[in-house]
């Protein structure tokens, strides 16, 4: 079955088989995803940082972020790949209406025989409001799995950089493009939602609304990240660095480790020196001890035995995104 | 028998019920099934175990894990699973082998670049037929199609403290599942450095009955902090940069 649209470049009819993914517009030659009844236009955002720079945006990184420098040192690069990601961008308005009742708090001031003022907080009658709403609706989210990225949307990125048409074959040249698996309706609820949440004041008790999104301009963006990774051994490190600002979205890598040998030590031989002048006076060298740890570090077991045992120190990993 | 290509929609000749079929118009792959073309996908991945263990490693590591992983067993494929998607929305995905790992069954659609099948791949035949996974997921007549999608997968095995897990690693954005993974346990301490900080106060003490003058013992004690301190410090190098 074939389905007719008309592009929502230059307005021009066209048609394509049901089931197409990807079209591309016979009179502009403006590249569509297909979703449902009507087309989408996919943009994209053109990535500025090349492989080298989003490689010493990541070094940089690893030298300020307090990675272990032992193993930061032993990092070698592997490959970097340019992924385009792709995000729902949906600019609406939201209109209707809502009815609700919300607590009302009353402030009133009281002066007392002695003159003195005291301000006293008093729930009043329930309030009940009757509104019409109508606020532009500027929602962004991930059409893909975005855990292993750590880019939430695009909202603010796609209203201040400059967007380009996508040209999906010339584009698969530069990078991995990634396929939306979230359809156009997910995006629409989920904006509504936000939309919804944003208009409900705090303290209401009940609500009623009924709100639609009208006039929607609804595109897909791709947005340009590096996946890199570094290798130390065995084991492989993925960093992914957004390619317009070379900000860090996501990666993890072991802190710092301190070698903590010279304190016990030292502890342990003034402890035995101690008991070996006198019995008395080993005692108070104990005693002298515990106040200090226990001011230090609180007084356990545990914490005991991390002290004297426990000579290698690792830090927390270090983590983004 | 004729199949309509479900991308193009080009009539294309089919001897058999089987897959691999490839549209000489658009170059999609899709298998045939009753007489239908069902579009066939996979991600793009380059196979290397070293990717799936780091990924469980890390994933391990951020819930609290100190202790080392044994690797046991790592078994790549792509493994087929019937989507359903409906207006672009990817609904439900039905996996279509059966394998020992609960964790398939929580596996999601990855982040990544959905293309046809290349021909040198090896896609394993689906053991769960279409009908079968319409049967468990009835679409309540809402509009959609299904399609069938090779993930690259890698079915791990592994053991910490001597029990074994199990885990999936998703190849194309290597997110990990897992059904049931072992816990972080009370703080550990390591018998060499308990044998370091003994060893050094027994020598003390040996030395403390050994030498009764104060002022010879002083420089026994620090003559033996001058020797093992070095000493500890280097092993206790070796044994990090192991």
């Amino acid at each position: 079955m074939s389905a007719a649209i008309s592009c929502p470049q230059c307005g021009s009819p066209f048609n394509f088989r049901e089931g197409t993914r990807n079209a591309v517009c016979p009179s502009c030659g403006t590249a569509l995803s297909v979703h449902g009844e009507a087309g989408v236009q996919r943009f994209f955002i053109e990535e500025r940082l090349d492989l080298p720079r989003a490689r010493s945006a990541a070094r940089k990184f690893l030298a300020t972020a307090g990675v272990d420098p032992h193993m930061a040192e032993t990092l070698k690069f592997e490959r970097g790949e340019l992924c385009f990601l792709p995000f729902w961008s949906l600019r609406a308005l939201a209109l209707g209406w809502q009815w609700l009742e919300r607590e009302k708090i009353v402030r009133e001031e009281i002066v007392d025989e002695n003159g003195t003022k005291r301000v006293v907080e008093r729930r009043g009658t329930n309030e009940q409001l009757f509104e019409t709403l109508a606020s532009p609706l500027d929602w962004s989210s991930p059409a893909f799995d975005s855990t292993a990225f750590g880019l939430r949307g695009v909202a603010v990125a796609g209203a201040v950089l400059p967007l380009k048409v996508m040209d999906l074959a010339a584009l698969k040249r530069r990078g991995t493009v990634f396929d939306p698996v979230k359809g156009a309706d997910q995006v629409r609820r989920e904006a509504l939602a936000a939309a919804r949440d944003r208009c409900r004041p705090a303290g209401v008790i009940r609500i009623s609304s009924t709100i639609q999104v009208c006039a929607e301009k609804l595109s897909l963006i791709s947005y340009p990240v590096w996946r890199l990774v570094f290798t130390s051994g065995e084991r492989l490190y993925p960093l992914v660095v957004d390619a317009v600002n070379g900000r860090i979205l996501k990666g993890r890598f072991p802190g710092r480790t301190t070698l903590r040998l010279f304190a016990p030590m030292a502890v342990v031989l003034q402890l035995v020196y101690a008991f070996s002048l006198h019995r008395a006076v080993g005692a108070l060298a104990v005693a002298v001890f515990l106040v200090w740890f226990y001011t230090a570090r609180g007084l356990s077991p545990a914490e005991l035995a991390v002290f004297f045992f426990r000579l290698i120190e690792r830090g927390e990993d270090i983590e983004h995104g | 028998m004729q199949v309509l290509c479900p991308q193009c929609g080009a009539p294309t000749e089919a001897l058999t019920e089987s897959r691999f079929h490839c549209c000489p118009y658009c170059s999609s792959s899709f298998l045939v099934r009753e007489g239908r073309g069902i579009p066939e996908y996979t991600f793009r991945h380059e196979w290397d175990d070293r990717h799936a263990w780091s990924s469980l490693a890390s994933y391990l590591e951020y819930r609290g894990l100190t202790e080392p992983v044994r690797q046991d067993s790592a078994e790549q494929i792509f493994f087929p699973f019937w989507l359903f998607s409906s207006n672009g929305d990817s609904r439900r995905l039905v996996p279509a082998l059966s394998r020992p790992f609960p964790e398939i069954s929580i596996v999601t659609i990855p982040a990544g670049d959905m293309v046809f099948l290349e021909e040198k791949g090896e896609y394993p035949e689906p053991s769960v037929t279409l009908t079968e996974a319409m049967q468990q997921f009835p679409a309540d007549g809402e509009p959609g199609k299904w399609s069938l999608v090779n993930i690259p997968l890698y079915l791990l095995e592994y053991s910490v403290r001597g029990h074994s897990f199990t885990a999936v690693v998703s190849g194309a954005d290597g997110k990990v599942f897992t059904v049931g993974s072992p816990t972080s346990s009370e703080t550990r301490l390591s018998v060499s450095h308990l044998g370091m900080m003994v060893s050094f106060a027994l020598l003390l003490i040996v030395e403390g009955v050994l030498i009764r003058n104060h002022l010879t013992r002083a420089v026994a004690y620090g003559l033996s902090l001058a020797v093992l301190y070095p000493l500890y410090l280097s092993l206790l190098k070796r044994e990090l940069n192991r």
